[in-house]
């Protein structure tokens, strides 16, 4: 008997054991006479008697098969598959939702970092193209950076625009947006039919959504020249107040 | 050339299990995947915003395999449909946000789901709040049937509260299910241990309003 004959006799015995492990049982088999061998032909025994020496020493290739079995225990090989399946299973659950959280996480990181690439009030236009201009809802646009924190969650205006600057009274826009100070957190959705925003004097104050995007959004209000706007956000047991300073520039001299 | 370690079976399948936990452990801690029905309901307290609140009391919601759960906070108390499915974990669904009024005498909701069986229609319909006056006793819920239906009346004792954290206490009423009713109102009444009203509250007309 060779000692690929032996080897391969040792891998016959062999039962449920992996491809990996099946290899790894041959070249630990091989190395091991590999070294009896050397240590052997180093003592001055010649090549043919140094093998029969080392395979009689092996023992027998059926008991060793049946030991090897042994050493690998099929329960675990169980476990291991169960828990790869399961962990499968679990992760094509969880695809479409953490999709949907990444979709948060990106959210929460623009609206703190770059809000305008959400929501930019000077690309807005309620009638879109008018006699081949397109119309802004504001023409007067000016950056302000005011965040207010309550719950782990910061409100930000990030932009203030005015309609018509120079009328007496005119329309005032600013872009708001939500983001969790916990950048892996949930961020709250504001729905614009539970917004219960409130201005000064009891002049409404509407919240307004031009996207699917529920935590950018604008909101507007009637002001005379000169004033602020001015709004709050109360609901749950959460409040944000804001009186953002508007982009007046040439009308108030 | 070095030798690989060897990884053994037993080795092998404990660290599959090690990342199995961690991937669960995360979905749930991220809301992926709730394996409570309480991480479910801190999602849905992040989605419209509402403080965290805590489990009082759930009612089974037939036809629908779902569970009416009430919890309640500082400001605001909440009932909504949990259910459990092994592909999405604990969802909650339908939920109605009470705010609760410290000057008002109690809060009070209604919280109605229809389901259809058979060509009929039946409204299972639950009155849930929070009594904020300690001085009020027992409440009375009055539902009556305008077009189809049946007239309906409840009183709430003391004991029939439930008392959440710092002393408040909860109520969380299931009518009797009515079939093909269409038009109704709902009022609750607050007694004082006298006898005498505290208030009428009218839920089932579109904002609930005082009489």
């Amino acid at each position: 008997m060779t000692r690929r004959e032996y080897t391969a006799r040792v891998l016959i015995c062999l039962r449920r054991v992996t491809r990996q492990e099946r290899e790894a049982i041959q070249a630990e088999i091989d190395g091991h006479m590999e070294d009896h061998i050397c240590a052997l032909l180093g003592l001055g025994y010649p090549p043919e008697l140094a093998e029969e020496r080392t395979l009689a020493l092996m023992g027998d290739p059926a008991e060793v098969g049946q030991e090897l079995n042994r050493q690998y225990p099929f329960r675990w090989l169980a476990v291991k598959w169960g828990a790869i399946v399961l962990m499968l299973a679990l992760a094509l659950l969880v695809a479409r939702p953490a999709w949907t959280w990444a979709g948060v996480v990106s959210d929460n990181l623009w609206n703190r970092f770059a809000p305008t690439h959400q929501l930019d009030l000077r690309e807005l236009s309620l009638e879109g193209y008018v006699d081949g201009k397109y119309v802004r809802i504001a023409s007067d646009v000016a950056e302000v950076d005011l965040r207010q924190t309550d719950g782990g969650v910061t409100m930000r205006v990030y932009q203030a625009g005015l309609e018509v600057p120079l009328a007496p009274k005119t329309e005032a826009w600013v872009s708001v947006c939500l983001y969790s100070e916990n950048p892996f957190g949930e961020t709250p959705q504001i729905y614009g039919d539970v917004i219960d925003m409130t201005g000064p004097l009891g002049r409404e104050v509407t919240c307004t959504f031009f996207s699917g995007v529920k935590r950018s959004f604008t909101v507007r209000g009637q002001v005379r020249r000169g004033e602020e706007l001015r709004f709050t956000y109360e609901q749950y047991g959460h409040r944000f107040d804001f009186s953002v300073p508007l982009p007046w520039g040439e009308a108030l001299s | 050339m070095r030798k690989r370690p060897t990884v053994t079976r037993r080795r092998a399948a404990l660290r599959w299990l090690v990342a199995l936990c961690l991937l669960a452990a995360a979905s749930h801690v991220l809301g992926w995947y709730c394996m409570t029905p309480k991480r479910a309901l801190r999602s849905m307290e992040r989605t419209f915003f509402t403080e965290q609140t805590e489990f009082l009391a759930r009612v089974e919601l037939p036809y629908f395999s779902q569970e009416l759960r009430l919890s309640g906070g500082p400001d605001v108390t909440l009932l909504a449909g949990y259910s459990f499915s092994w592909r999405s974990g604990w969802q909650g669904s339908n939920m109605v946000i009470l705010e609760r009024q410290r000057d008002w005498p109690f809060t009070a909701e209604w919280y109605g789901r229809m389901a259809v069986r058979d060509h009929v229609y039946t409204e299972y319909s639950y009155i849930f709040g929070c009594v904020e006056d300690p001085a009020v006793t027992e409440l009375e819920i009055v539902y009556t049937a305008i077009r189809g239906g049946h007239d309906q009346t409840a009183r709430l004792a003391a004991r029939d509260w439930i008392t959440g954290e710092n002393g408040r206490r909860y109520f969380l009423y299931a009518m009797e299910p009515e079939e093909e009713s269409w038009e109704r109102c709902c009022s609750v009444t607050g007694y004082l241990a006298d006898g005498t009203a505290a208030g009428t509250l009218q839920i089932l007309d579109g904002r609930p309003y005082w009489e």
